[in-house]
C-alpha cells in the first residue's frame, strides 16, 4: 500500500473509532441508574454541582444547602470568577430565584 | 473532475512530504482540543447526576430564614408543616461541613432519620449506621482512601459536644459508582448527626413529600407559616422553599451559561493554540511559499494550489480532532480522569476514588470537528492564497 493509502487508512480509523464511541456512549445505559437513585432516596436528593464539599462554595454543591454563591462580586465585572468553585468550573449555574 | 481529485489528492502527498509540520500541527490541534471535549464531557455527566438527585429527591426542600439568610429550623416546625393540607412526609435532614483527621480532611455530614432507612441498599459496602452505643458512620470513597478508612474501622472522638463525645464506627463505604457526591459523605442517623454538630433540636432542612399536583399550594401555605411563631421562639423564623421545578429550571439555565467560566478560560487556552496551529501550518512558512511558487511556475492554477492546500488542511483537522476526541475518551471513560478530572470537580482527587461522571455527546464531538477545521484552515488556506495571488519568481524567492 502506498503511503497515501496508508494515511487515507488511518483517518479512515480514527473517524471509525469516533464514530464507535459516539455509538457507544448513545446506547449506554443511563450510568448507574439503579445507585444514583437508590442514593438520592437515601440522602433525600443530595449533590447539584461540581463541587463534593462545602468548604468552597455549598452553592456549587448543592444549591438546596445554600441557594447562591456568597463569593460571587456580581457588580464586579467577572465577580463570578472570584469563586474558587466558579473560575474553570465545567458546570454554573445561576443562584435559585428569590422568594 | 479527475483532474480535480487528482490534484486533491496531491494534499495527501503534501501531508506526508512535510512530517514535521504535519505532526505538529496535529499536536497543537490535540493540545487545544483534548481540554474542551473532556471539560464538555465532564460537564454534561454532572448535569445527568444532578437531573437525578432532582427527580429522586424531596418535592420540596424547606429552610429557615432570618434576615434574608438561611438558618436552621427548629425540629419541631415540621408538625406545623405536616398539617398542611397535601403533604404526605416530612423529614428533618441535618447537612454540616466538618473535617476529619490530622490534614482536616473536608466532609459532608448528613443526618437522617433511622425510619428513613431501607432495610438493604445497594450503593452502600457494608450495612446502614443505626443509633447504638457508638456513633455509626456511613463514609464516602474519597474520604474512606484519604483517612485510611475500612468497614469496622473505629474512628476516636473528632467532635466536642456538652454532653460528651463518643467513638465513631464506619459500618458502610458508599460504593465508587454512587453519585459524585459520595466522595466525601458521612452519612448518619439524625441523633448522631445532632451530637456531632453539638445542636439539638434543629435540622438544616425538612424534606417535604407532597401529594401529586399539591406541590404548589404546599409551598404556598408553607411560606405563609413560620417556622417559631411570635411568642414560642427567641426570634421568629420564617420558612424559604425550594421546589424540585426550581430546581431542575437551573439545568438549562446552566446550559445557556455555556458551562460557565470554563468557556471563558478555554477562550484564553485557545487564544494561544490558535497563534501555534497557525504557526504550524504555514503562515508565513518560507518553506510553503516556495511550495507554491514552484507549482505555479510549472503550471498549476490557482485553484488548484488552493484545492491542494485546502485537502491537506482538512485531512490534518480531522485527524487532529479524531485523536483529541479519543483521547478525551480513553482518558476519562477507561482511565477515569486520572488527574484532569481533579482539575474540573472540586475535591476530587488526582486519583479519583468516584466513578467520574462523563457523557459525550455528538455536541462536543462536532464542536471539536468544526473548531479543528477552523483553526487549520485559518492558517494554511490564507497562506496558500497569498502565495498563489503573488508572482512565482517572488514567492520562490
Amino acid at each position: 500500500m502506498s503511503a497515501t493509502g496508508v494515511l487515507t487508512s488511518l483517518a479512515g480509523l480514527l473517524l471509525a473509532g469516533v464514530a464507535a464511541v459516539l455509538a457507544a456512549e448513545a446506547r449506554r445505559p443511563p450510568a448507574e441508574a439503579g445507585r444514583a437513585a437508590e442514593f438520592h432516596r437515601l440522602t433525600g436528593g443530595l449533590g447539584f454541582g461540581p463541587a463534593t464539599h462545602l468548604s468552597g462554595c455549598p452553592a456549587a454543591f448543592d444549591p438546596r444547602v445554600c441557594p447562591r454563591c456568597a463569593a460571587d462580586l456580581g457588580s464586579v465585572p467577572g465577580g463570578g470568577g472570584y469563586c474558587p468553585e466558579h473560575a474553570g468550573s465545567v458546570f454554573d449555574y445561576p443562584p435559585l430565584p428569590q422568594p | 473532475m479527475s483532474g480535480y481529485l487528482g490534484v486533491a489528492a496531491t494534499g495527501l502527498v503534501a501531508v506526508r512530504q512535510y512530517p514535521l509540520r504535519s505532526a505538529a500541527t496535529v499536536g497543537c490541534l490535540v493540545a487545544v482540543l483534548f481540554p474542551l471535549v473532556a471539560g464538555l464531557g465532564l460537564s454534561r455527566g454532572v448535569q445527568e447526576q444532578a437531573r437525578e438527585s432532582a427527580r429522586h429527591g424531596a418535592d420540596l426542600t424547606v429552610t429557615g430564614e432570618q434576615f434574608g439568610r438561611e438558618v436552621p429550623v427548629p425540629v419541631a416546625a415540621a408538625d406545623r408543616i405536616r398539617r398542611v393540607d397535601g403533604v404526605r412526609e416530612v423529614v428533618p435532614r441535618i447537612v454540616a461541613r466538618i473535617a476529619l483527621g490530622k490534614d482536616r480532611e473536608e466532609a459532608v455530614l448528613v443526618g437522617m432519620p433511622v425510619d428513613r432507612f431501607p432495610a438493604e441498599v445497594t450503593c452502600v459496602e457494608g450495612r446502614l449506621p443505626a443509633p447504638g452505643a457508638a456513633n455509626e458512620l456511613v463514609v464516602g470513597t474519597e474520604l474512606a482512601a484519604r483517612l485510611g478508612l475500612r468497614v469496622g474501622s473505629v474512628i476516636p472522638p473528632f467532635y466536642h459536644n456538652d454532653r460528651g463525645e463518643r467513638l465513631s464506627r464506619v459500618v458502610g463505604l458508599f460504593r465508587s459508582d454512587a453519585p459524585l457526591w459520595q466522595a466525601r459523605l458521612i452519612l448518619t442517623p439524625f441523633e448522631t448527626a445532632e451530637a456531632v454538630c453539638n445542636q439539638h433540636g434543629l435540622a438544616t432542612q425538612f424534606l417535604v413529600y407532597c401529594r401529586p399536583g399539591a406541590e404548589a399550594d404546599v409551598k404556598a401555605a408553607v411560606l405563609r407559616g413560620r417556622a417559631t411563631p411570635p411568642g414560642e421562639g427567641d426570634a421568629p423564623v420564617g420558612f424559604r422553599v425550594t421546589s424540585r421545578e426550581e430546581l431542575l429550571d437551573l439545568l438549562p439555565a446552566g446550559l445557556r451559561r455555556r458551562e460557565g467560566v470554563f468557556n471563558l478560560t478555554f477562550l484564553v487556552a485557545l487564544a494561544a493554540g490558535v497563534l501555534a496551529v497557525v504557526v504550524t501550518s504555514g503562515v508565513g512558512s518560507p518553506g510553503r511559499r516556495r511550495e507554491v511558487g514552484i507549482l505555479k511556475a510549472t503550471g498549476w492554477q490557482t485553484d488548484e494550489v488552493l484545492l491542494r492546500g485546502l485537502v491537506e488542511s482538512v485531512f490534518l483537522g480531522l485527524i487532529g480532532a479524531a485523536v483529541a476526541v479519543l483521547l478525551a475518551y480513553a482518558w476519562l471513560r477507561l482511565g477515569n480522569g486520572y488527574w484532569v478530572a481533579g482539575l474540573f470537580l472540586a475535591g476530587v482527587g488526582v486519583r479519583p476514588t468516584v466513578r467520574v461522571p462523563f457523557d459525550l455527546t455528538p455536541g462536543p464531538v462536532l464542536t471539536a470537528f468544526a473548531l479543528a477545521q477552523a483553526l487549520v484552515l485559518v492558517g494554511s488556506v490564507w497562506a496558500t492564497w497569498r502565495a498563489a495571488v503573488a508572482p512565482p519568481r517572488e514567492a520562490m524567492r
